[in-house]
């Protein structure tokens, strides 16, 4: 049995032995990628000869696989077939090396995405961003979107020093793209379970028997965005969030559910401290460490149209962070920032 | 699967995984507080 390493090495020296004849002069390289909350994936790259872009394909998965008993050459059949199927790349991603160098290109597609972060600091020392309590803004660059979701680039101080912008420009034009690519969108949970489960084949009358409409200061409304993708970052829409509590009457408890979207209850619902132990356990259950978003829950104030940290503190949490330093500093040394980082051989 | 351009520049493919469990176990979560507080409210009224 080959562990990880070896797993890896296994596919770069191998791959080629099962891509059809047209691909043999491809280069086939390891790297490296973090992702959101520092999350690291290790890759395969088959880049074909004379193209500027090749598919990352990302052997966690398939490792596991093999671990759990597949057989190594269906595994590496499975890794052809995707490397094959992805060869060609999407015609807008063709000429993306040339034009994210335009600032014209990228202006009107800079979009905002919420992080946790300190999860994400590593991240944040080389990307432009804005803080909000324990949370950050940071941008990227959205290329293309369909069904199954959206394709992107994050933004990095070295992109922001190439079109000579600041970080206020970018931001700026983020608050203004999102709420036009990317719409904020605010339904009431059974709304939303009524949706899903009709997509599973429920009849709508069950569907409408089991999710029935409550009253509004009972209800949980999720807060998220057109795609469905990174839509946490809603929640620093002021005005939509103050539409929904006129509408309940009371201020807002927001539950940071994931990065993809958010919860708001009345602050009838609960104590911000049991709220926050409910987000904690489902985090910990439910949601993968790269979509978690954070463990504390905010209040919305209608009146003043602010957020802030509802159970806890930044200052609160800061003394815990600077308790955990050298935990935390031990875990991150041998990450990097997002980016592709080639591996070599050891 | 993501793409890498020239300069290394990874071209992220982002969806949403399955989001019912989370939702389903919120709104699971909050039922009960639901209860607590219309417990709660009757108990102010008696």
């Amino acid at each position: 049995m080959l562990n990880f390493q070896e797993f890896q090495e296994y596919v770069e020296m191998n791959l080629k032995e099962v891509l059809s004849e047209e691909y043999q002069d491809a280069v086939v390289s390891l790297n490296e990628v973090t992702k959101n909350n520092g999350t690291v994936l290790h890759a395969v790259t088959v880049r074909p000869e004379d193209s500027n872009i090749a598919p990352n394909i990302y052997l966690d998965g398939y490792f596991k696989k093999y671990e759990e008993g597949a057989d190594i050459d269906i595994v590496m059949g499975e890794i052809g077939r995707v490397a094959m199927d992805n060869m060609r790349a999407p015609e807008e991603f063709a000429s993306i090396g040339r034009d994210f160098q335009n600032f014209d290109f990228v202006k009107d597609k800079i979009i905002m995405v919420a992080v946790n972060a300190e999860r994400n600091r590593d991240l944040l020392a080389g990307a432009p961003h804005q803080c909000r309590e324990d949370l950050a803004l940071i941008y990227k660059v959205m290329i293309g979107d369909n069904k199954d979701g959206i394709a992107t680039i994050t933004i990095k101080n070295e992109h922001m020093a190439m079109w000579g912008v600041t970080t206020e420009t970018i931001h700026d034009l983020a608050m203004e793209n999102t709420k036009e690519i990317l719409p904020v969108t605010i339904q009431s949970m059974n709304e939303v379970m009524r949706e899903m489960f009709a997509k599973d084949g429920m009849p709508d009358e069950i569907a409408e028997a089991m999710f029935a409409d409550m009253p509004a200061n009972q209800q949980m409304y999720v807060i998220s965005n057109a795609s469905k993708v990174n839509g946490a970052a809603s929640m620093f829409y002021e005005d939509a969030l103050s539409g929904l509590a006129d509408r309940i009457g009371t201020d807002l408890f927001i539950l940071p559910s994931s990065v993809h979207e958010c919860i708001a209850v009345s602050t009838d619902m609960g104590t911000p401290e049991s709220l926050a132990e409910m987000v904690q356990e489902v985090n910990g259950t439910q949601v993968n460490l790269e979509e978690q978003l954070s463990d504390h829950v905010y209040r919305f104030d209608a009146k003043a149209k602010t957020i802030s940290l509802a159970d806890t503190t930044m200052e609160q949490l800061e003394a815990k962070v600077s308790e955990n330093t050298q935990e935390y500093d031990a875990s991150q040394s041998q990450s990097q920032t997002e980016g592709s980082r080639p591996r070599h051989h050891r | 699967m993501d793409y890498v351009s020239n300069g290394n520049v990874v071209i992220a493919k982002e969806s949403r995984s399955d989001k019912a469990g989370t939702l389903l176990a919120y709104d699971m979560y909050l039922a009960k507080n639901r209860k607590g507080g219309k417990r709660k409210e009757k108990e102010r009224h008696a």
